[in-house]
């Protein structure tokens, strides 16, 4: 803060100072009177640095546990540290130079889609869903693999003690759909990440040189696409080991063509255009005009696909955990602690019902935000 | 039109080829054999050279691939390791009662849909408009399989517990046919199976029925917008005739193509259905065959499903060039 006041006072040389504050993110913001995006990514930063220094040793347990969530947590961290360190760097160096072009295509879409109110609370619902999951030892004193007592805590009805119930084995079974949440969005996000990654490449490269490369590679996406996926994904898995890996991997490495095909198609428009086609004149090679010049124009439907296939591999991890397929017990996740109650649905409903319930309200706040993002992104498929 | 036919049956076929050829990848890259089932202590490792070489797999790989393709295209499947029956004859009970539960809920998924798209069209922006695309919203966010529990949970188990419930909306929890089917009359029987289809064509479409109502909101809405609609109008016919009878034949159109979209999703989604609801069809005898390892059935049922999507597909694309005149096709 002592920099921040410094900065306000001499003026003129404010481009010196403005160059020393890229190394605190949001303080070139404050600098510029920002105060509220200034403050934001100052606490983002910090926040991701007291996790780093508080919780180091969890962190170096992510490389010796192999555990997924882990992986997801760092992941996550490392990225947030990276968009506020990047945003704070451009604002510092190149700030006042990038405003002055004008509003960018992200702050219309931004605006666009903090208009549309559903899509807003679906926004709220999914950040309260990730809350919870991080938060979820504070927020229940149960453990989620602990054996209750069986005499006295098994199949108890939902109450303030027990939220949902308990289960056939006298385990809180909403501390396991909180813990099955991590599950059950880590894998989605990591495999939605290899698809969407996947299927662009995929598709820029299909529509960009056309030819055979095209017709080989969407001979590939017919084929892939007329396997029924859940079909596909239960011979693949049930052939392999089921591990939450082989489920991550093989979901990864399924979902991609319909990603490829949405790319192909705008790939297909925007190689005529005449940007493209000025960068060919440049001389630029295909690789190089494929990432710097295709790709950025596609990603508005790229992230409206990967939010709406978030849901969707939501849905379907579940339905491979129900069959057994994916994340093995006692680890909890929400399609085999459904399967675990339905040996018991009458007698303990709860146990089935609820984590049922936690997938719904998941995939629909996916569903709203998808949506939101296809009528802020692109607009001629609104429906 | 009988070219384009033509055409369309001829490029299915490198499309069914690279089917065989992918499941035939699966099950070659995936780790160890059909014969590793029988390696335990008690079996002598002669016994299991013998059974490998029985089943051809000590040939080399390229021999195999084309043994493998001349038996799928002569309709050999192999036999069933934990059932000693040739697959064919496995299937040939199990497809129809998969056939039956899809086409059941398929009519299901396109009427509801078809019907209350219609209704949010013509209401749009009414709070019934609203109240339906919320519905909708969770419908299609809703796993089919924890749908069919639900169902068999209030449907089949709890509301026997109400005394003023009618009987006929008590609906069997699983299976195709009630224990005493043999002893009914004929129209008991088909009485008994439909009763049996309710829960099941239910937890299988519903999200389907969802997403067509949004398509078919959309689609009318753009139809309805059209000048030949305000000419209807301005004729003085009824508001019925104008929607079910002028603007109802285009706004079809795009459903159509839909179709094709659904039969993978479907077969999905039986799968599921099938193992809640112990439908004997191939979703389940795919699933049972999965946990008994017995590979050589998980790869036929693998690979009718996605004959069937092919069909169900060509199919689709046929009905819309016959609908459609407009479609060209060369």
């Amino acid at each position: 803060m002592n920099e921040a006041a410094a900065g306000a006072e001499d003026r003129p040389e404010r481009g010196h100072i403005a160059k020393a504050a890229a190394l605190v993110p949001g303080l070139a913001h404050l600098l510029e009177g920002r105060r509220r995006a200034g403050l934001s990514l100052l606490a983002l930063a910090l926040v991701t640095l007291a996790v780093l220094v508080f919780a180091i040793d969890r962190v170096a347990a992510t490389f010796t546990t192999g555990r997924v969530d882990y992986w997801v947590a760092l992941v996550t961290l490392i990225g947030a540290a990276a968009v506020a360190w990047g945003v704070g760097f451009r604002e510092a160096l190149g700030g006042p130079r990038a405003r002055a072009k004008g509003v960018s295509q992200w702050a219309i879409a931004w605006r666009e889609f903090s208009r549309n109110r559903v899509a807003v609370l679906g926004l709220y619902l999914m950040l309260t869903l990730y809350l919870a999951t991080l938060l979820a030892p504070y927020l229940t004193p149960y453990e989620p693999n602990t054996i209750g007592d069986m005499a006295t805590t098994r199949h108890l009805s939902p109450s303030l003690a027990h939220l949902m119930g308990t289960d056939k084995f006298g385990r809180d079974v909403f501390t396991r759909v909180l813990y099955g949440a991590r599950i059950s969005l880590s894998i989605g996000l990591i495999a939605v990440s290899i698809s969407v990654t996947l299927g662009t490449v995929v598709g820029a490269a299909s529509g960009y040189f056309g030819r055979v490369v095209d017709t080989v590679l969407m001979r590939f996406v017919d084929m892939f696409i007329s396997f029924p996926r859940l079909v596909l994904l239960i011979t693949v898995i049930a052939l392999f080991e089921p591990s939450i890996f082989t489920v991550i991997v093989v979901l990864g490495l399924t979902l991609w063509p319909s990603t490829a095909r949405i790319v192909r198609g705008e790939v297909l428009s925007l190689r005529e255009r005449e940007f493209v086609e000025a960068a060919r004149a440049l001389g630029l090679s295909g690789a190089r005009i494929i990432c710097r010049h295709i790709i950025p124009n596609v990603l508005g439907p790229v992230i409206v696909a990967a939010t709406l296939g978030l849901g969707n591999i939501i849905l379907v991890e579940a339905g491979l955990s129900f069959l057994g397929l994916s994340v093995q017990p006692p680890t909890p996740s929400w399609g085999n602690i459904i399967e675990g109650g339905r040996e018991y649905l009458v007698q303990a409903w709860w146990v089935s019902t609820f984590p049922g319930l936690a997938i719904v309200v998941t995939v629909v706040a996916f569903n709203l935000i998808g949506d939101g993002l296809r009528d802020a992104l692109d607009p001629r498929q609104r429906m | 039109m009988t070219t384009y036919i033509i055409r369309r049956l001829l490029q299915a076929i490198p499309l069914l080829l690279g089917i065989v050829t992918l499941v035939f990848i699966i099950v070659h890259a995936a780790p160890g054999d059909p014969t590793a089932m029988y390696v335990q202590p008690g079996v002598s490792p002669e016994v299991i050279e013998q059974m490998r070489e029985n089943w051809g797999l000590d040939r080399p790989i390229h021999i195999q691939y084309l043994s493998w393709l001349r038996s799928f295209l002569t309709g050999d499947l192999g036999v069933s390791l934990t059932q000693n029956r040739p697959i064919v004859a496995i299937l040939a009970e199990r497809i129809p009662n998969t056939l039956i539960l899809s086409g059941a809920s398929l009519l299901l998924i396109f009427a509801i849909g078809i019907a209350i798209g219609i209704v949010q069209a013509v209401r749009q922006h009414s709070r019934l408009d609203h109240v339906l695309t919320l519905g909708a919203l969770f419908l299609y966010s809703m796993p089919s399989f924890w749908l069919g529990l639900m169902l068999i949970l209030i449907l089949a188990y709890k509301v026997h517990l109400l005394e003023w419930w009618p009987a006929v909306l008590k609906f069997p929890a699983s299976g195709m046919t009630g224990v005493d089917y043999d002893l009914m009359g004929g129209w008991a029987k088909l009485g008994d199976r439909l009763h049996h289809l309710v829960l099941p064509s239910i937890a299988l479409g519903v999200a389907s029925a969802a997403s067509v109502a949004r398509y078919m909101r959309s689609s009318m809405l753009e139809v309805i917008r059209q000048d030949y609609i305000r000419t209807a109008r301005a004729k003085g016919l009824s508001e019925r005739t104008v929607i079910l009878k002028h603007a109802l034949k285009n706004a079809l159109l795009p459903i159509v193509t839909l179709l094709g979209l659904y039969i993978p999703f479907l077969f999905s989604g039986a799968v599921l259905v099938e193992y809640v609801f112990s439908w004997p069809g191939m979703g389940r005898t795919m699933v049972d065959a999965i946990y008994q390892r017995d590979y050589p059935l998980v790869m036929a049922t693998t690979f009718i499903f996605a004959v069937f999507v092919v069909i169900a597909n060509l199919i689709a694309d046929i009905l819309y060039a016959v609908v459609d005149p407009r479609i060209r096709y060369e």
